[in-house]
């Protein structure tokens, strides 16, 4: 009797020990990871995406040769397509103010500065709530954009603003005819 | 007997039920073979270590919490655990902070066979848990994963307050008496809420009582190493 009873408790402490100690190790591993990253699928602050149509026939899209898209971030101009042929672009809107101003060049090559064209994008903004990692995003609002005219010099005809609110990048927020 | 007993024990896990059975008709032996009332039943009181520790460790977080338990048959328990914690959740794009109590109620189950005089346990338990809680988003960046307008830093503190959730949770521990009446004890917790309100173009990124949440789904977890004196009332 007394053989079978040590042996009894021998094999209750031990398991007891085990699982005491699968305890104390998932304790450890939950308290020290960090697994949330913001990854590049998440849908974030959206680009503006602006298609480029023909003027005489605006149901065409027509190609800028050689766009160059820059912009002025604290007096750097920061050039966000460079001599690009394309009809289609995306390009960030600034998400500390409510406006952000582009200069569209085409045919802008290495020996040929191109023709400039200066057009500012207003809006409101709204900070909307994504995830733990990757926080916030904006989306924008009432979206107006303006076309400094320069007498007989402007490559851009026209301006339409398609989608007043850019909430994604599935849709054409504003068609440019030239 | 180590393999029964290992294997019985995983069982049990698994089929409570069927288990259930088997114990009852140990216990008709138990009671047929000793004479002793020697099953100590009463109120068992205690507090979470883990917290009070953490609250030490980790300056992010502070909290603690009451535990007790109040045997009503010869397996089965009536717990219940109420707490306080303040948790900062810092993560890379944000900064909250989270302060709320909670409460826990339910049952254990102990599934260990003790040998007479003694009072061990391997427990599961279930449990309703309830909190309220504030919340302070304390400031956040605007994410736009691009290089020409990097995300602007927001430092504008907004507090959701009067936020609750409601959860189940299973709970597995071990229980040993370590002297009269001296409990220590580990437990690990799996939590599922079913119901939380949710602050208006935010989340909750932690719930008292309940822990860290997720964005995948609705599961927390958790743990906790008690002592707590057991105030016998009659033997049985």
């Amino acid at each position: 009797m007394l053989y079978f009873w040590k042996k009894e408790t021998n094999s209750n402490q031990t398991m007891i020990q085990k699982i005491v100690l699968l305890f104390l190790i998932v304790g450890i591993m939950s308290a020290c990871t960090k697994d949330d990253i913001c990854t590049k699928e998440t849908r974030t602050t959206p680009l503006l995406v602006i298609k480029f149509k023909n003027k005489i026939n605006p149901l065409l899209s027509k190609n800028v040769t050689n766009l160059t898209v820059t912009t002025i971030v604290n007096n750097d101009s920061i050039d966000i397509y460079k001599s690009q042929t394309t009809d289609s672009i995306l390009i960030p809107l600034n998400t500390g103010t409510n406006n952000t101003e582009y200069l569209f060049t085409e045919n802008n090559t290495a020996s040929n500065p191109g023709n400039t064209d200066n057009v500012n994008f207003t809006y409101q903004r709204d900070n909307i709530y994504i995830n733990r990692a990757c926080a916030f995003k904006v989306i924008f609002k009432e979206l107006i954009t303006q076309l400094e005219i320069v007498e007989g010099e402007n490559w851009i005809s026209e301006i339409e603003v398609n989608k007043s609110t850019v909430e994604n990048e599935d849709e054409t927020h504003v068609t440019i005819f030239h | 007997m180590k393999m029964k007993h290992t294997l019985l024990f995983f069982i049990s896990l698994l089929f409570f039920g069927t288990y259930l059975g088997k114990a009852q008709e140990e216990k008709e032996i138990i009671a047929k073979d000793s004479i002793i009332k020697n099953n100590k039943y009463g109120l068992r009181l205690g507090i979470d270590l883990a917290r009070p520790i953490q609250s030490i460790v980790d300056k992010d977080f502070s909290g603690f919490e009451i535990m007790a338990d109040f045997r009503i048959t010869h397996r089965f328990y009536i717990a219940a655990e109420i707490g306080n914690d303040t948790d900062d959740q810092i993560e890379e794009n944000l900064v909250s902070s989270t302060k709320g109590s909670y409460v826990k109620l339910g049952l254990d189950f102990n599934a260990y066979n003790n040998w007479v005089g003694m009072d061990n346990a391997i427990y599961a338990g279930l449990r309703y848990g309830f909190s309220t809680f504030n919340q302070d988003l304390q400031g956040y960046t605007v994410y736009t994963g691009d290089s020409t307008f990097p995300g602007t830093i927001v430092y504008d503190p907004i507090s959701y307050s009067g936020l609750n959730a409601h959860w189940i949770e299973f709970i597995f521990g071990v229980k040993t008496e370590v002297f009269n009446n001296l409990f220590l004890s580990i437990n690990l917790q799996l939590k599922n809420k079913f119901y939380e309100q949710v602050p208006e173009n935010f989340k909750n990124l932690y719930i008292p009582g309940f822990n860290k949440t997720n964005d995948y789904g609705n599961f927390g977890a958790g743990f906790g190493y008690g002592i707590s004196y057991l105030i016998p009332i009659y033997k049985k």
